[in-house]
């Protein structure tokens, strides 16, 4: 299982094709916000995302759209609020945030948010 | 297709610029002296007016502006531009083939430009701008921030003011951040603070558009401006003081004090701007004018000011806010459709008021302005309203002139028009542009807001209206 700080330490960038996300990492979501849209609702009945574990990734799938590349510019992003799976998710210092640019070509750079970057858990 | 929607306006556009009859107008414009009942087409709206149909695009625009965001904004999101441009070029259609007014159109154009241009270079050059404020959020600290916007949102605009503080005033408040910090963020920053100066809210520019004095409204509503913040801004400390209490212990981080900005050299772009609104010839007389170009001086200005303010802006300014051109393109393809579909509105309602003008009083202006401005955009509600209170003396809108004479003899009339198309637009998300844009910087730092209904029930009712109330008996009732 491949951790959230080890993808963010060996710098592993993400992937999307159209409205599928795929991350190197697994965790727990807490929360995505996608544009102004605060999607809290992982269950499998949610209308907004849809979440696949793999061994060594997990999916995203955003229902709502056709291709996400059309729904951001240049310094728009996706955040997430997550917990690795081995820590306590109840502990809020536990949460991790989390900035997801689009980029060109399928890719997807991930940061941790700098001090400008607000993500209001 | 978006490329088809460019090449669609442009054509529309210039169909309206080269047409003949748009030549014929014009010259005839020129040589004849506008008599003080007369359109300045040559049409006598008052004994020609346009066909009341032709208010149904201006109506559908508007209710589509008002609902589609709410309940199909999926759609919405994907087709506005497509809807606008569709209905403005019914209006197109009637004015240069059938009313043949195409001057009543060319006067639009002109007015879509400037508005426009002043709207694109407070948002580009204010975007470019990013202040970290390195202070514990204290209930006080948080009233002399909202304060500080509201002054400033006269200079820059509720929108650039919008932009330029929402971010640093939901960083200062990041442990405590609740929904009543955005809404309060609204009614001052967004709304009621840009009531002062033509820059600071759209219908006051459209307003200065059309004659009204720049320093006109200052001089007239200061006193109301200031009772109406202090009372907000006193109620919003009782909560936040509230708030504070509660949450104390939470916040135990070092604070330094300071005021950070980047993207300093954005001020001297906003400075250009504001200093370019008057560069007009009906202002300053030694302004060249560029007609029969539909933009003068001062639109150039302000679109270079944008353009190099973008191209020049300060990166991580830029990456900080999250800049995105979208919330500005979204108002000029929609202001396409409001700009063109209004023009046979504005028509019919002064037209309407010459008959019936007597009925109306400052109280009816200072309502109808208010509960239309809440509900739908308040720039085209208060340019309806000002037609409609000018053609209770028989004045039209059209004519610079009238409008001098208008805010001249009677005050009491355009400051319950300006002070109610302003302030009302707190009441709704869909009120006011800048409304949705903090909503939706809000709701994209992870902050959950009320609903369009949660918004007026828990806030904007029980909040605003009683105080709305209050000025409009202390300073409306009776008057007019």
């Amino acid at each position: 299982m491949r951790t959230v700080k080890e993808a963010l330490e060996n710098k592993r960038n993400g992937i999307y094709y159209n409205n599928r996300v795929i991350l190197p990492f697994k965790c727990e979501f807490l929360k995505i916000i996608f544009e102004d849209k605060i999607i809290t609702d992982f269950s499998s009945s949610s209308s907004e995302v849809e979440i696949i574990e793999h061994d060594n990734f997990t999916d995203v799938y955003f229902k709502k759209y056709k291709d996400i590349q059309n729904e951001f510019s240049k310094y728009e992003n996706i955040k997430l609020i997550i917990c690795e799976k081995s820590e306590d998710i109840f502990d809020f210092s536990k949460h991790i945030k989390l900035i997801l640019y689009i980029e060109n070509e399928h890719l997807i750079r991930i940061e941790l948010p700098e001090e400008n970057q607000i993500i209001i858990d | 297709m978006k490329r088809f929607l460019i090449i669609l306006t442009l054509f529309s556009f210039s169909i309206l610029f080269f047409s003949p009859s748009y030549s014929l107008a014009n010259n005839l414009s020129e040589k004849t002296e506008i008599t003080q009942s007369e359109h300045s087409s040559g049409h006598n709206i008052f004994e020609n007016p346009p066909s009341p149909y032709m208010v149904i695009p201006f109506i559908v625009l508007l209710l589509m502006i008002a609902t589609g965001p709410l309940f199909y904004r999926h759609f919405w999101e994907h087709n506005y531009p497509k809807v606008s441009i569709a209905l403005g070029s019914i209006t197109v259609f009637y004015y240069l083939f059938i009313f043949n007014d195409p001057l009543s159109l060319l006067h639009t154009l002109e007015e879509y430009i400037s508005f426009i241009a002043l709207l694109t270079s407070l948002f580009v050059a204010s975007g470019g701008i990013l202040i970290k404020i390195d202070r514990k959020s204290t209930p006080l600290a948080n009233v002399v921030l909202l304060l500080v916007g509201a002054v400033i949102s006269n200079f820059i605009g509720t929108t650039g003011a919008s932009m330029l503080l929402i971010r640093p005033y939901i960083r200062m408040n990041r442990n405590r951040i609740k929904p009543y910090h955005i809404i309060f963020f609204i009614f001052i920053v967004s709304n009621i603070g840009g009531g002062l100066t033509p820059i600071g809210d759209p219908p006051l520019f459209l307003g200065f558009l059309k004659g009204i004095e720049f320093f006109w409204v200052i001089q007239h509503v200061w006193h109301i401006w200031l009772l109406t913040i202090a009372i907000i801004l006193a109620i919003f400390y009782l909560i936040d003081v509230k708030n504070y209490k509660s949450k104390t212990d939470a916040v135990d981080k070092e604070y330094t004090g300071k005021i950070e900005i980047r993207g300093k050299k954005n001020f001297v772009y906003l400075l250009i701007i504001i200093i370019s609104v008057f560069l007009d010839p009906a202002v300053l007389s030694f302004v060249p004018s560029l007609h029969p170009l539909p933009f003068g001086i001062r639109e150039i200005i302000m679109f270079s000011v944008a353009f190099i303010s973008y191209k020049r802006a300060d990166k991580e300014a830029l990456k900080g806010n999250e800049f995105d051109f979208e919330p500005i393109k979204e108002v000029a393809f929609l202001f396409i459709g409001i700009f063109a579909t209004m023009i046979p509105a504005l028509q019919l309602v002064a037209y309407e008021t010459h008959r019936y003008g007597e009925k109306l009083t400052a109280d009816i202006f200072y309502w109808g302005t208010g509960i239309f401005s809440a509900f739908l955009d308040n720039a085209p509600t208060y340019l309806n309203f000002l037609s409609a209170a000018m053609g209770k003396f028989g004045l039209n809108i059209e004519n610079f002139q009238h409008v001098k004479q208008f805010e001249m003899q009677d005050p009491i009339y355009l400051m319950a028009i300006s002070v109610a198309a302003v302030f009302f637009g707190a009441m709704t998300y869909i009120g006011n542009g800048p409304n949705f844009m903090v909503k939706s910087i809000s709701e994209s730092s992870g902050i959950k807001l009320p609903t369009f209904f949660g918004y007026v029930v828990k806030y904007s009712a029980p909040i605003l209206l009683p105080v709305f109330t209050l000025v409009w008996f202390l300073f409306f009732y009776g008057r007019g």
